[in-house]
Order: structure tokens, then sequence, then C-alpha cells
């Protein structure tokens, strides 16, 4: 019967064939050493262990209704883990023929990575999702067109993020990301963060040990969720837009809406949360 | 515990249909001192013995097609009934696809069709032609980089290597592109309005 229903809600995909292949390495590496992570189409999953080495498993597989069209361009699809006198350089590439213009299988490529603590982890991935999780790293990732995930990461990070959704759960350290019509939504945020976006949608929830939040978009919706809201110092500007206050700032000396800028110290001097926007709305529940 | 002896005489001085039934069992029973088992033989014998006679009305053969006839036609119920429902999940399956077809697929077809036919040069130049003194302004033409680099953005996928319609992850990009630039064309509208 699923058999039947796939094929037919969705009968190219029950049709076609996947052209499939697999590595696997492992690298030794020490503190301070640089992992490069540069990929394509790929969805990477990297995870923290307990050993001084690099483990990285990757998945390539190429779907096609022709079988022999998935095979060929899964041909296309290379894949290299090179040691080097920093540390290791994972990548993977697309070699197409000059007559060749585009891919025309579905591509999925799959990177499971296990790297240790204190490293520098270095991202360039295009077109595909990356999610780090139980990390404490110097993270410097630049993703675009796909989605970021970051689960229980501390350490500094710097974050270009182009047209992406960006998830985090437990975020410790210095973070700055960068990001251009990104979608945000953090949740236990602590430390201190800057944020610059543009076109999106912004939601905010910091943790018990945030020092600084600094947002700075031109075109977002920004949505910030704060617990403990006397333990910030406040600077809130909406240029050609609206800051509304949620019931829990009815205390504050100003009214609820149409506020260009509201300023407002409530907390300890070290604590503040800054946000500015030119075009679209804030929100503060 | 009586003895045997003791026991068959009690038997014969019992009543005379008593003792006549007896004698008759005693005719063709073989004593082996304990009564314990009644000749087989003469049974068999007395069975076969037994006058073959046919019922005057045989209700057998009426009662064997009527069961028979029953069970044939259940047979094909059910049989209909298995048919039936999988010609009624495969029409079920085909209508729910044509409606997901019709309704969403054909609005998200047209919604695309929206964002192809209103190319934001074209949108543009619209607003331009109808507020020219907000076209000039600062903010406005934050705005309007922003938009052509989105723009760009979209052409620049539409181009790679990867670009395939089929792909979920690629439309998942595009329609992050679309909405994007649908949210500034509002965004737009709103500032010169």
């Amino acid at each position: 019967m699923a058999a039947i229903l796939q094929l037919v809600i969705f009968p190219s995909q029950a049709l076609s064939q996947t052209a499939f292949k697999e590595f696997c390495d492992s690298v030794p590496l020490g503190k301070n050493m640089t992992v490069t992570i540069t990929s394509k189409k790929s969805n990477l999953v990297i995870m923290r262990w307990d050993k001084s080495m690099v483990w990285v498993k990757v998945s390539m597989s190429f779907r096609n209704a022709d079988p022999a069209i998935a095979r060929r361009e899964l041909g296309f699809a290379r894949f290299n883990c090179i040691r080097t006198a920093s540390g290791v350089n994972i990548n993977n590439l697309f070699a197409l023929p000059p007559d060749e213009i585009r891919i025309n299988s579905i591509i999925n490529i799959d990177y499971i990575i296990y790297i240790p603590d204190r490293v520098t982890l270095v991202v360039n991935n295009e077109y595909g999702s990356c999610r780090i999780s139980d990390l404490n790293a110097f993270i410097n990732l630049n993703n675009k067109y796909g989605d970021i995930y970051l689960e229980r990461v501390r350490g500094q990070m710097r974050i270009y993020a182009t047209l992406c959704d960006i998830r985090v759960n437990g975020l410790n350290g210095f973070a700055e990301f960068n990001a251009s019509n990104s979608n945000f939504f953090l949740k236990n945020i602590n430390g201190n963060i800057t944020i610059a976006n543009k076109v999106g949608t912004m939601h905010f929830e910091p943790g018990p040990e945030l020092n600084y939040l600094k947002v700075t978009s031109s075109h977002s919706e920004i949505n910030l969720k704060v617990n403990d809201i006397s333990r910030f110092n406040y600077d809130l500007s909406a240029k050609n837009a609206v800051i509304d206050l949620g019931d829990n700032f009815r205390h504050f000396p100003f009214n609820q809406k149409s506020k260009e800028r509201v300023i407002y110290h409530s907390g300890d001097i070290t604590h503040a949360i800054e946000i500015l926007t030119s075009y679209n709305s804030i929100k503060l529940h | 515990m009586k003895r045997p002896g003791r026991y068959l005489r009690d038997m014969k001085n019992a009543d005379p249909d008593r003792k006549r039934l007896w004698r008759h069992i005693e005719s063709g029973i073989l004593i082996d001192g304990l009564y314990s088992e009644v000749n087989r033989e003469m049974l068999d014998r007395a069975i076969r013995d037994l006058p073959e006679i046919l019922p005057v009305r045989d209700l057998w053969p009426a009662l064997d097609q009527h069961i028979h006839t029953g069970y044939r036609e259940m047979r094909n119920r059910r049989l209909n009934n298995y048919i039936f429902r999988i010609a009624a999940t495969i029409v079920f399956l085909l209508s729910t696809y044509l409606v997901i077809e019709l309704v969403v697929l054909s609005d998200s077809r047209n919604q695309q069709n929206i964002f192809q036919e209103e190319h934001v040069e074209s949108f543009l130049n619209q607003v331009c032609a109808a507020y020219p003194k907000k076209c000039r302004e600062a903010d406005f033409i934050e705005l309007k980089s922003e938009i052509i680099r989105l723009n760009n953005e979209k052409s620049e996928v539409e181009s790679s290597i990867f670009f395939n319609p089929a792909d979920a992850s690629i439309t998942k990009i595009n329609d992050r592109i679309n909405s994007q630039i649908g949210n500034l064309k509002s965004q737009i509208i709103d500032y010169v309005e």
C-alpha cells in the first residue's frame, strides 16, 4: 500500500534510481589545530568527541530516473581529506566536464564529522545545512543558502550566513553573526552576542548568563523574549517602525507603542540589550 | 466387593423382562469369568446384518445443493468486496492527488508565476513612475539596492550547477528568496505611500 501511495503521489521519486558512494577517513589532530571544511551541496553534522583526531564519513547519493545518468554524475563528485601542517582540510567538489552546465540528478551529500574540543573550525558551506553540537572551539562558519543549527556550543564564534535559517539552542561565549536575508531563532544564548542582519525574522530568548546582546537590522522583524527583564539596560531604536513593549514592560516610563527610541537603565551597567532596526518592528515580551 | 458368580445369580433372579434380555446376552457373550468385554464380532455381525432401507424422502441432496450454492456466493461476494476496496483506495488516492495538484501546487505555481512575471526591475520602475520624489530619497535607494541584491541572489541560484526544480532543497532556497523579495516589495510600497 505504501508503494502504491508513493507511486501515486510522488511518481518521479518512486521510479528514480539512486547511485551511491561513501568515504570514511580519520586524521590525528592536536589542540589549537585547524579543521577546514569546504563543501558544496552538503549537509554537515559536526560533533565533539574526546579523541585527539578528526573522523569523517561522507555519503554521496545521486538520484535520477535514469540510473546511467545518476552513476555518471556521481562520478563528478569528488572528496578529499588532506592532512596539512596546521591541521586537516576536508572538502568536496564537483568536477564537471566542459560540455556539462548542470547536474540533473538530485544530490544528497551527508557529512558526519567528529572533532575534539579546543580546535579552530573553519567551515565554508554552500547549498546545504550545517549542524554543530556540543563543541567548545573557535568556530568560523560561512554558510550560504542553507540552514545553521548550533546546539550547546561554547567558545568564540564568527558566523556569516546568507539566506539561512539560523537556529541556536544553548550558546555560551563570544559570538558574532553577520547575516543577510536570514531568519534567526536563538534560544538560551549567553555571553556576548552581536548580530547583524538585513531582511528576515529574528527571535531571541536570552539565557541566564547573557551579558550583552546587540542586534542591528535594516528590514527584520525583531522579537525579544526576556525572562529577567530588570537585569538589563535597554537601548531600542526603530527608525521607521514600531517598538512594541509587551505587558512585562508596563513599568517602563514610556508609552507602549510608536516610540522611535527607548533607552532604559534598569540593571547592571555590564548587561545590555541594544536593538536597532530601520524598517521593521521590535517586539518585546 | 461382590464375587462374579453371585452377581450373575442376582441378575438372573430379577424381573422376567430382564431375565429374557439376560438370556439373550448370555447366548452371545463369551464369559471369561469377569464379564468385562462384549464380543465385538457379534456386534459387527449384527451391524452387517442390518437391512438396507432407503429413506422415503431423502432431504440430503437438496440440503447439499443449498449449502454449496451459499458458500459459492459468499466466496464471490468476498472477492468482489476485496476488488471494490482496492478500487476505492486507488480512486481515493487519485482524487487526493488531483485535489492537491489543483489546489496547492497550482496555487504555488501561480504564485511563482506572479513572482516571475512581476520582475523586480519593472516593479521598481512602476513605483518610481508613481512616486518620483520618494525615489530619490536615501531610504528608498537603500531598499532598492537591497531588493536588487536579492534578485541577483535569485539569478545566481537559478544559474548554479545544482539548480533542479525537482530538488526540494533548491526549491526551498528559491522560495525563501521569493518570500524575502515579496517582503521587501511590501516594505517599499509602505514606504512610498
